[in-house]
């Protein structure tokens, strides 16, 4: 494909004519030598050709199933949680200052400690578990 | 979308404001899509990028100068996204385009079903063809022919110089035509 006539129209100039983008000048010099070299109107044209096809290639992703719901949850879930935390850590520090301070008896104080750190425990056992299992969980990307 | 509307639907939701986020997604959903499955090969891992790159969008807005074009800089993301799922393990492209779930753009009515049959075994070729380029060479295909950027937009999208696109779009397609030579196209 290298040939004499086509070293003075570069590749870049050639793929420039080919999708439009010369100026009305380079335009007539590239045609000129479009006119002087058969072998580079045959590379031209398999290009052409190409680009043609490719084109053709263009299609409309059917129906109307927007993506805006999915990034909705995505971009406002965070928000949610992270009120949520702060707010229930708040809450559970100032039920904690409260309990403590409180006039209950002792015993009522440490069954009930117990309790909460019970469950507190419990519940990080199956968040950890879950986090776990999630890298290999083949449905996570399944959407409702 | 006007670039006045764009801007200002930018502005508030820099302010924080998700809900006008949506005609933004709206807007350009569909050529991003288009773009995605050009780089994924199939509509599944096309979406999945094309939502990772909207909320990855979402979350760097503020960082976004509004006196920019937002899709050069939109699709620069998307693109990003694509590479980064084609470079993990789990995706690879993945030739489902021809899915009939997607519809092909019309052909002349007036082609009989052979002629329609020949269309369908050309374009399953070029499909194969650009499945076995690179990243670089197909991307640039696929911003040039399927989405028609023009080369400042290009350079813009793929952050290299103009000049480069050129020399890049020769390179992908001399290597697409080898493809179609290799496939036993005799003249592609």
């Amino acid at each position: 494909m290298n040939t004499k006539a086509q070293q003075t129209v570069s590749r870049e100039d050639l793929m420039r004519f080919l999708d439009g983008e010369v100026t009305p000048q380079e335009r007539v010099a590239i045609e000129g030598q479009l006119e002087a070299s058969s072998e580079l109107r045959r590379e031209f044209a398999i290009f052409r050709s190409m680009k043609e096809e490719l084109q053709d290639l263009s299609f409309a992703v059917e129906g109307d199933d927007s993506v805006w719901g999915r990034i909705r949850s995505r971009i406002t879930s965070p928000v949610g949680w992270g009120l949520t935390v702060t707010g229930f850590l708040g809450w559970a520090a100032y039920g904690t200052w409260s309990f403590v301070n409180s006039p209950s008896a002792l015993l009522v104080k440490l069954t009930t400690g117990a309790v909460v750190i019970g469950v507190l425990v419990l519940l990080a056992q199956v968040i950890w578990d879950r986090y776990r299992e999630f890298g290999s969980d083949p449905y996570r990307n399944v959407h409702r | 979308m006007l670039p006045d509307l764009e801007r200002e639907l930018l502005r508030k939701c820099q302010a924080g404001n998700s809900r006008f986020f949506e005609p933004i997604v709206r807007a350009y959903e569909r050529p991003g899509m288009r773009i995605a499955l050009g780089m994924m090969g199939n509509p599944d891992d096309a979406r999945d990028a094309l939502q990772d790159a909207f909320v990855k969008t979402w979350q760097n807005l503020s960082r976004f100068d509004l006196k920019r074009r937002f899709a050069p800089w939109f699709f620069q993301i998307l693109r990003n996204q694509c590479r980064d799922a084609l470079r993990s393990r789990k995706v690879r492209f993945r030739l489902e385009a021809l899915d009939e779930r997607l519809e092909m753009k019309p052909g002349n009515p007036e082609d009989g079903p052979e002629r329609r049959a020949e269309r369908k075994a050309a374009k399953e070729l070029l499909w194969k063809g650009l499945e076995r380029l690179s990243e670089d060479h197909r991307e640039v295909l696929v911003l040039k022919e399927i989405e028609g950027f023009r080369y400042g937009e290009i350079a813009r999208i793929l952050n290299i110089p103009e000049g480069t696109v050129a020399s890049r779009l020769f390179h992908a397609r001399r290597a697409l035509a080898e493809e179609l030579q290799n496939a036993g196209v005799t003249d592609p």
